[in-house]
Order: C-alpha cells, then structure tokens, then sequence
C-alpha cells in the first residue's frame, strides 16, 4: 500500500529575522561562561562578621594574649607533625616489650645459677665444696666466709629427701628451683633437724603412704615441697682453720638422696 | 612534565612521612622497652630495691613470692642468693661520697656490731669475683673480724698491709663490699624492724694515689 505524503500547512509570507553567524565556533570556556551568566545566581552569604580589632596597648603593640598566641603557635608546631596514634601504638608496645623481656629473662639467662652448677653437681649427691677462694669460687658474689654443701636435685625418677641439721649460728638451708626461686628456707633454730621432702610437679601417683598401708611411719618430713629440678644449698660459717674437723662433719652430715620405697 | 614532578614529590613526601612513623614507633619500643627493662632489673626502683647511703638491698631476694624483676636480677647475675626471709644483703659499690669504690684507693669500712645473728663482709672486684692475694683475705664475720673495746670494727680495704683487719684489693680495678646480715628464723615483720634498726657501717676514702 503506497504510503501517503503528508501535507504541510502553509506558511504565512512573513520575511526572516537575519542572525550575525560567527565566524568561529564558540569555544568550551566562553560556552561555560555563557552558561554561567545565564543561570540563576544564589543569593550572596551574609558578610562574615569582621574579626575583632586585635588588644593593643597603648603603645601600639599587641598584648599579652595576642602574643602568647603567637609563641604557644610556634611552640607547639614540631608537635603539630607527630603522628599521635602511632605515638600511642608505640607506647602500648614499649609497654608489652618490657613486660616480656622481664618475664623471660630468667629463662632467657645463658649463665644462670643452675646452668654454671650443672657440670660439677651429680644428680641427687651431695657434694661438699672446698673452701671458697678465687681459683675455686662457683659463682659470683659467693662469699668465703661460709662454706657449702650442695645438691642437684631431680625428681624426674621419684621424690628426694634432703635432711640437715642447722644446729650453728649462721648456718641455713636453702632450696631453689632451676630459676632461682627459693622455695624453702631455713636458719638455726630451735628445732635443728630439717628433713625436707621435694616431689615432682606432675601429680603422679607416687605409691601408698605408710599410714594407708597400716604401718608406722619411720620418718615424718618437717616439710614437702613440689619441684622438679634445682639446687639444696647448705651453708655454714667458716670459723678458720681450728674448727675445720667440725665444720666438715656438719657439711658430711647432709644427705640428698632418692626417696626410699615405702 | 611539572604535573608529574609535583606527583613524585608528593608520593615521596608520603614515603617519608610513612617512614619517619615507622622510625618513631620502633625507636620507641626498643630503646624504651629493652631500656626501661634494663634499668629495672639491673639498678632496681625503689619498689624493689632500699638503698641506704652507699648500701643497696633487693628485698625481695631468692624469696618464695619476689618479683619478676628481682628473678631476672639475679638469674642475670647466676648468683644464688640467701633469701631475705632469713637474712639481707647489702651490696655497695660506691663509698660515702658517691665515689666509686677503685682498688687504687684505700678505704676504711667503720661500723659497729651488728644486731644480727651472724654477719659477714667480703669485698669482690665489680663481677662479683674474689680479688686473689697471697694472704688469703677475702672476708670478715663475726668470728673473724677483731672488735675494738668500744664495740666497733675498722676493716681496711687497701693494696698494702694494714695492721688489723685488712683484706687486699690490689689490681683488681672497680670494687664491690658485700654485708650480709642473717638474722635466723623470725617473723618478716621482725626481720624488717631489725633491718630498719640496723646502723650499717661507713665506707670512708683514706686516700687515693
């Protein structure tokens, strides 16, 4: 089916108006400005309200506030750069570091008591040492003035029983574990025997008591303490040469040994 | 071309700032953590340890309970001390006059006797080893020190003889006097009463060559 023309109105014979063509087309920028003049404008902001004249004194120049202002500004400007978060941070961690390295340094140690004894001290044996003098001094700060009987102890096989007596003035009984923590302490008193028993930190079953098995105990400990290695110190003065046949009878005295099975 | 200089500047300007950040966070944690935990267990806080004129105690030594900070001291040093549940020990290595304690000099140790059960004096170079002299002299305690009819003592720290108590010191450089005071088995209480009665005895320069 032909398709049918459309037919135009007519045009009033009116003459057209005649428009300036440029020679060149507008560019972006004066479109841009174009179209910002043509836009509505906003209204203006209300004027910011002038800044107060600053204090001045009467000779002119400003005051104290003005000035303090001014050198708290430049004083405070290196502080303005710091990174206060990461400051923050650092402190917390600085903190953490501290605690750390206290909390390990007893393990952390390479020349620690116990390390420095280990080769000389046989396990559970005591050993009496030779009076102390620069060629045979163990360990530091370890004073001449006493002279020591010591025990390794390890009760990685069964419990140990050390027994002392501490009849003389100045003598003690001392019981540190591998760290250098004491954990039994003892001087002259009036009960001089000390019959002390270490047993491992385990919590193994380490056999019926006497008294579950219905017999008498033969020895009653004054104490029982847990811990798995460390060393038994005795010490005892030195009171010179003329009392070394009983000082070293008080030294041969001690005993460290394995638990007997009851 | 001035756009991409101005880039770089900024970017490197970020990697700086970056940087510094970083420098400041881990200059602060090591040289303040490892120097405060330093300082701590070597010099002590006045939690931990009493210092009375040259004489400095950690009270809490080889004790069941101490702190953490006392366990390193110690386990730093290797030594083991006597538990301050039953004794003190003080440890100077300065004299009166805040000098440190130098083998070149000579010096007077001026007390009296001691409250305590039994108390000794021994004098090691700044480790914590003995000085080796041919005398043998090492330490003096209550058996072995000779009391003046007063009730005092002088010992004399000094590389040649002195009459009296003297105990060698010659070329063993900084020096360091141990007091150790056992008082015995009595309460913690009264230890400390008695340690706080205590007169601990003078450490006076006699002269220096």
């Amino acid at each position: 089916m032909p398709m049918k023309r459309p037919v135009l109105p007519k045009l009033p014979n009116m003459p057209l108006p005649k428009v300036a063509i440029p020679r060149k087309l507008p560019s972006a920028a004066l479109v841009s400005k174009l179209a910002a003049a043509l836009t509505p404008r906003a209204p203006a902001p209300a004027p910011a309200p002038a800044p107060a004249p600053a204090r001045r004194n009467t000779d002119g120049r400003p005051t104290s506030s003005f000035a303090g202002r001014s050198i708290w500004h430049t004083l405070s400007a290196p502080f303005r750069a710091i990174n206060w978060r990461i400051l923050a941070a650092a402190l917390c961690a600085m903190g953490m570091l501290h605690i750390v390295a206290t909390l390990a340094a007893p393990s952390l140690a390479l020349s620690t008591a116990y390390a420095r004894l280990d080769g000389i001290l046989p396990p559970n044996r005591v050993v009496i040492l030779p009076p102390v003098s620069p060629q045979t001094q163990p360990l530091p700060f370890m004073t001449p003035a006493l002279r020591y009987a010591m025990c390794r102890y390890d009760t990685a096989r069964g419990p140990v029983d050390v027994s002392v007596e501490l009849s003389e003035t100045g003598s003690s009984l001392t019981i540190y574990t591998i760290d250098g923590e004491a954990v039994y302490t003892a001087a002259q008193s009036e009960v001089p025997l000390h019959q002390v028993r270490i047993i491992p930190t385990d919590g193994r079953f380490l056999g019926l008591t006497p008294e579950a098995l219905g017999r008498r105990s033969a020895e009653v400990p004054s104490a029982t303490l847990a811990a798995d290695r460390g060393i038994v110190v005795f010490a005892i003065p030195d009171l010179g040469v003329s009392y070394q046949s009983a000082i070293e009878q008080h030294l041969a005295a001690v005993s460290c040994k394995p638990s007997s099975p009851q | 071309m001035y756009y991409q200089i101005y880039k770089l500047k900024q970017r490197l300007r970020g990697f700086l700032r970056l940087m510094s950040d970083w420098a400041l966070f881990i200059g602060i944690v090591l040289i303040g953590g490892i120097g405060s935990h330093w300082y701590m267990v070597q010099a002590g806080s006045m939690f931990s340890v009493s210092r009375i004129g040259p004489w400095e105690s950690w009270e809490n030594a080889a004790r069941h309970n101490s702190d953490p900070y006392t366990r390193a001291h110690f386990a730093r040093l290797g030594i083991l001390p006597l538990s301050t549940d039953i004794s003190r020990t003080y440890v100077a290595r300065h004299d009166d006059d805040g000098d440190q304690l130098y083998s070149s000099c000579d010096y007077a140790i001026e007390g009296h006797d001691f409250a305590a059960r039994w108390w000794s004096i021994t004098v090691f170079d700044d480790d914590g080893a003995l000085i080796p002299n041919p005398a043998g002299r090492y330490a003096f305690s209550r058996e072995t020190v000779a009391i003046t009819p007063e009730g005092g003592f002088v010992i004399s720290m000094a590389r040649d003889a002195r009459a009296g108590n003297w105990i060698p010191t010659g070329g063993a450089g900084s020096l360091s006097v141990m007091l150790v005071l056992q008082n015995g088995n009595i309460s913690v209480a009264e230890s400390r009463r008695q340690n706080d009665e205590e007169t601990l005895p003078k450490i006076v320069r006699v002269k220096c060559r």
